[in-house]
């Protein structure tokens, strides 16, 4: 095959020593970018892209504008691996796919005192994800963004929806407490401006809020602050954590154990994590939660989700980075960005005099080859250096009270902060701190409200979008195929955990027992 | 950085209101009245006529939307030709359309560590948003491009020309997609509606540029049409099979850039509209002195003079034109006027 | 438990009323709304109606049913612990951006911004003494290390830009 050629082309460029050096300086920077707060891959790209300039142009010898890229794309995949490591570490999401390993993550980190393995396990299934991608990417990049194109509002909403129908059950004990949870999120969601008709709305005539709640600063107050909030009530000033941190290797040995084990669910969500970074907006996002919904859907301990169940680290995250390989894949073909980063990166390729598309693939293989063997060596060498890293990372939950818990104050400030560089937004943090932990005391589950604010915008927005288009019938919604076969498969995605449920009640049997209450 | 907080026990209040009448009356007075000055515009910053720590550069987008692009090209110019003598930070202060980064530099009266990109949205989201100032407020810098619309269809469209377009929109209301609601892009469709006499566009609004020529591309929604940038369509244009197709430009000449030069003009082909182009222009807080004014026109007018600009414009098909002066000062006038009609014509106020 | 139930769904309650009538033009769609769309309000205010009425039904259900008999805390000592935590992250929030307030015309200052670095030094300091207990250089090193690093790591080598204290604009400190 042809591709094969190409590829082998690409990996020889990919491995020119000033490439391979680059590289690996990308992918450092870039975890350590992830791991600070406030610094996701995007800013972090966008930061690093003057740089990129005296790459571009050779000012180090040998390179040119695939070291540049190569060295932005690294940046991406060291931040894709490091923004879990807060989450998992502190409950502080560092990306928005990484909200979801607060549910599962951080039980498995903290409460279960098993930091390494929920860090492997989510290493070792981001690769696995990223790998399943990339030949994705390396095979069938062009059709499939050409397929997505035809992705219109109609199947935006239902891909959404389908992502909401996988999480139905979220805090099944108390239904009506869940329902109050989901639709504060979609209210929150709702705050600052109506990108349909350019209104303001309950922002009660700040400007500031017209940026709107973005879940970053919400999330972090609820998850990062309210936790350490909760755990000083629990145990007392001066509590010592309880946390077999042990230098070594034994919790990857354990992970790709339990990896194999899952082997069919990380496969399968990597593959659909895909199709869905493949779509331009939150694929990415949208696809870490439906990740999760699935891997407990299907799960035959469902009791053990939001306790530090693997299953919901590994599923979710296979997801995520899989589908943050896929965004770029529109990018280079078509020119449309299938995330922020990708925008961003996208950005780097108009400054250094390149035009992303298909005349790319044409008057510059090697810039396009060269890339792509590079996301192969690129995730391989971040894989390594966090395998490595786990038992350091893990020693860090072992640092004393006095320091550790003004520190995750700190980071988390500074976190919500330099989103938008707005002093609002640590307010929001804080008082959704004091929130999320009196709302934890009153058992009101957290997970539908990050759920619903982090997808109730997009969801609106193409809701409306297509019942403009449609001129408000709503049976456009069953106009083409592809969204009917959406549409029905939310529905029936609906049904079945409902069916289920009122099933095992009419027998008189407990119901089964969705229990996720981060 | 100032925040208000909610009411304090008076008496507390009148106390410690008393004490910072005093050390900030000084400040407060050697301002302009109708300004709103804070801690940050003191008198040291005010004084010297080039930055003396380092310079954001606001920017009213996403990172990797919309004009974040152009605001890091300049920055990464001015950066690697060293322009300025303290470092030009960009900094994205997104959300209302750009009404926050206004608001935030417009805040910052009388200090010049902060300048910021500016669009058209300056003129549309300050009227619609009923903000409270003025384009006019500001200090301007330059423009230092003017950003040209096309008229774009799916490749498979029937349509050959710009009348084909306006006689089907004669005919049917067309389905139709821009960046943001009440912006640049619907601005110009209910020009067209406007001056064509055309049924109404059902109007879907996109997110950013990509994902309207994106929206064109694939059908989405049923859009058949949008008004891109010569840019964000250019590569489904190259794209094997085509997917885009531009039918016009809305400018007095066809385009310079050499994929896009044999496409006719708008006008020659019955649409009269060839005076609105996106602006991607510089402006400062308001209360610059003349000496800062003319600081950041000179670090402008270097950017644009700079290969690596010229470069950029080509690759993009932006239009040259520096405006700064009185010059720029008439063009922001009228914008705004014209920005004014058609929110009043089409009710956006 | 049951009071504070009950005071905890009001409180949601009383959200929703808000946003409710916020959202009110949910019936009347403003001008320049096209066809088909359900206007801005709809869905916000459709939103704050779902989650009153579901927790008019939580604090009916904690109004009825047998709740548990004790307090929101265990005593004291576990109110006590919370507040040590939230009050100086308050503090904390608000020393950073300075207490203060606008009129048109002027803005007055009742605690000048101590930006970020200033104000995390005291922060951590703070813990280090009081809840730590270290050694008094210990505890000076700390509240000197960390804004310091954190300066170098994002203000130097990242070019992230964090809030300035009242003293930078005047030159005399770099944060």
């Amino acid at each position: 095959m042809e591709v094969f050629g190409q590829l082998a082309g690409g990996f020889a460029v990919a491995l020119h020593p000033i490439n391979v050096a680059m590289l690996f300086v990308a992918v450092v920077l870039g975890l350590v970018i992830g791991v600070l707060p406030g610094l996701g891959g995007t800013s972090g790209v966008a930061i690093l892209l003057p740089i990129t300039v005296f790459i571009a142009h050779g000012s180090l010898p040998g390179s040119d504008a695939t070291t540049a890229i190569i060295f932005l794309a690294g940046i991406y995949w060291g931040a894709l691996f490091g923004g879990v490591i807060t989450s998992i570490l502190f409950n502080i999401p560092g990306e928005p796919w990484a909200v979801v390993l607060l549910f599962d993550g951080f039980p498995l980190a903290k409460r279960l005192g098993k930091p390494g393995l929920a860090l492997a396990s989510s290493f070792v299934s981001s690769f696995l994800g990223a790998l399943v991608s990339t030949i994705l990417f390396t095979f069938f990049a062009l059709p499939i963004a050409l397929k997505a194109l035809e992705f219109g509002p109609a199947e935006l909403f239902a891909v959404f929806v389908l992502s909401f129908a996988t999480l139905i059950g979220l805090g099944a004990e108390a239904p009506m407490k869940s329902l109050a949870m989901l639709a504060l999120g979609l209210l929150l969601a709702a705050v600052g401006f109506d990108t349909i008709t350019g209104e303001q709305r309950l922002n009660f005539g700040q400007i500031s809020l017209l940026s709107g709640i973005s879940f970053v600063p919400v999330t972090i107050g609820l998850f990062g602050i309210g936790e350490i909030l909760a755990s000083a009530e629990e145990q007392g000033i001066g509590f010592v954590e309880n946390i077999s941190a042990k230098l070594g290797l034994r919790d990857v040995f354990e992970a790709v154990r339990e990896l194999r084990k899952r082997l069919r669910l990380v496969l399968s969500n990597a593959i659909i994590g895909f199709f869905f970074g493949v779509l331009p907006g939150h694929g990415a996002t949208a696809a870490s939660f439906l990740g999760y919904g699935l891997a407990r859907q299907y799960s035959k301990n469902k009791e053990n989700f939001g306790k530090g169940e693997i299953s919901g680290i590994m599923g979710p995250q296979a997801a995520a980075d899989s589908a943050g390989v896929a965004s770029l894949v529109p990018m280079i073909t078509l020119g449309i960005p299938g995330s922020p980063t990708s925008a961003v990166i996208m950005a780097g390729l108009f400054i250094w005099g390149l035009q992303p598309g298909p005349v790319l693939f044409i008057q510059h293989p090697d810039f396009v080859w060269g890339l792509i063997a590079s996301i192969y060596l690129g995730h391989l060498l971040t894989f390594i250096l966090c395998l490595l890293a786990v038992p350091l990372l893990a020693m860090i939950m072992r640092v004393p009270y006095a320091i550790i818990t003004p520190f995750i104050v700190v980071i988390s400030i500074i976190g919500s902060y330099s989103l938008n560089n707005s002093m609002l937004d640590v307010f929001i943090t804080v008082i959704f701190g004091l929130i999320g932990y009196w709302l934890r005391k009153m058992k009101y589950p957290l997970a539908p409200l990050v759920v619903a604010l982090v997808l109730g915008d997009s969801t609106e927005r193409e809701l409306r979008k297509a019942l403009i288009a449609g001129h408000g019938s709503p049976l456009y919604f069953f106009n083409s195929g592809l969204s009917t076969v959406l549409i029905l498969l939310a529905v029936v995605l609906v049904a079945i955990p409902l069916i289920r449920t009122i099933r095992a009640r009419r027998r008189g049997a407990a119901p089964p027992a969705a229990v996720a209450h981060p | 950085m100032e925040v208000r907080v909610m009411s304090r026990p008076a008496i507390r209040i009148t106390a410690l209101l008393a004490a910072a009448l005093v050390t900030l009356s000084a400040c407060a007075t050697a301002n302009a009245p109708s300004a709103t000055p804070t801690s940050s515009g003191s008198a040291t910053a005010a004084a010297s006529v080039q930055p003396t720590h380092p310079v954001e550069f606001v920017i009213s987008t996403a990172p990797g939307g919309g004009s974040d692009l152009y605001a890091r090209a300049m920055a990464t110019i001015i950066e690697t030709k060293k322009f300025s003598p303290q470092p030009v930070t960009p900094l994205n202060k997104e959300g209302g359309s750009g009404a926050v980064a206004f608001q935030y530099v417009y805040e910052k009266t009388g200090d010049m560590h902060y300048v910021m990109i500016t669009l058209n949205s300056f003129f549309t989201t300050i009227i619609t948003q009923k903000l409270a100032f003025k384009a006019t407020d500001f200090t301007p810098v330059a423009n230092l491009a003017l950003d040209p619309f096309f008229l774009w269809v799916n490749d498979d469209s029937p349509w050959k020309t710009g009348q084909d377009f306006i006689n089907a929109a004669k005919e049917n209301s067309l389905t139709v997609a821009g960046t943001g609601a009440k912006q640049e892009d619907e601005a110009l469709f209910r020009r067209i509606e406007d001056t064509m006499k055309t049924k109404p566009f059902t109007y879907l609004s996109q997110t950013s540029g990509a994902t309207v020529a994106a929206a064109v591309a694939g059908h989405q929604g049923g859009v058949v049409a949008s008004v891109n940038n010569p840019s964000e369509g250019l590569t489904l244009y190259q794209a094997s099979p085509k997917k885009l197709r531009p039918l016009c430009a809305f400018m007095p000449a066809s385009p310079t850039t050499p994929i896009y030069s044999t496409l006719p003009t708008c006008s020659s082909q019955g649409i009269p509209i060839d005076d609105y182009f996106i602006m991607r222009a510089i402006m400062a807080p308001p209360g610059l002195s003349q000496a800062q004014q003319q600081f950041w026109i000179d670090v402008f007018k270097k950017v644009y003079d700079s290969d690596e600009w010229k470069k950029f414009m080509s690759d993009n098909a932006l239009q040259p034109s520096f405006k700064s002066g009185l010059e720029f000062r008439q063009f922001i006038l009228q914008y705004q006027q014209l920005h004014q009609d058609i929110a009043t014509k089409f009710k956006w106020v | 438990m049951r009071p504070y139930q009950v005071a905890t769904a009001a409180a949601i309650v009383m959200i929703a009323a808000v946003a409710m009538f916020d959202s009110r033009a949910a019936f009347s769609p403003s001008a320049g709304t096209q066809v088909g769309d359900v206007g801005a309000r709809w869905y916000p205010f459709w939103a704050a109606a779902i989650m009153g009425v579901a927790s008019v039904v939580v604090a009916y259900r904690a109004l009825t049913t047998p709740q548990g008999t004790e307090g929101a805390f265990e005593g004291a000592r576990s109110l006590f612990a919370v507040l040590k935590l939230a009050v100086p992250m308050l503090v904390y929030a608000l020393l950073i951006a300075g207490v203060g307030f606008r009129t048109t015309d002027f803005t007055y200052s009742i605690v000048p911004p101590f930006g970020f670095y200033l104000a995390t030094a005291l922060y951590m300091g703070l813990f280090a003494w009081w809840l730590g207990r270290y050694k008094i250089w210990w505890v000076a090193a700390i509240t000197i290390a960390f804004p310091i690093v954190i300066f170098a790591v994002f203000e130097i080598g990242f070019r992230v830009s964090l809030p300035k204290s009242f003293l930078y604009t005047s030159g005399l400190l770099p944060f």
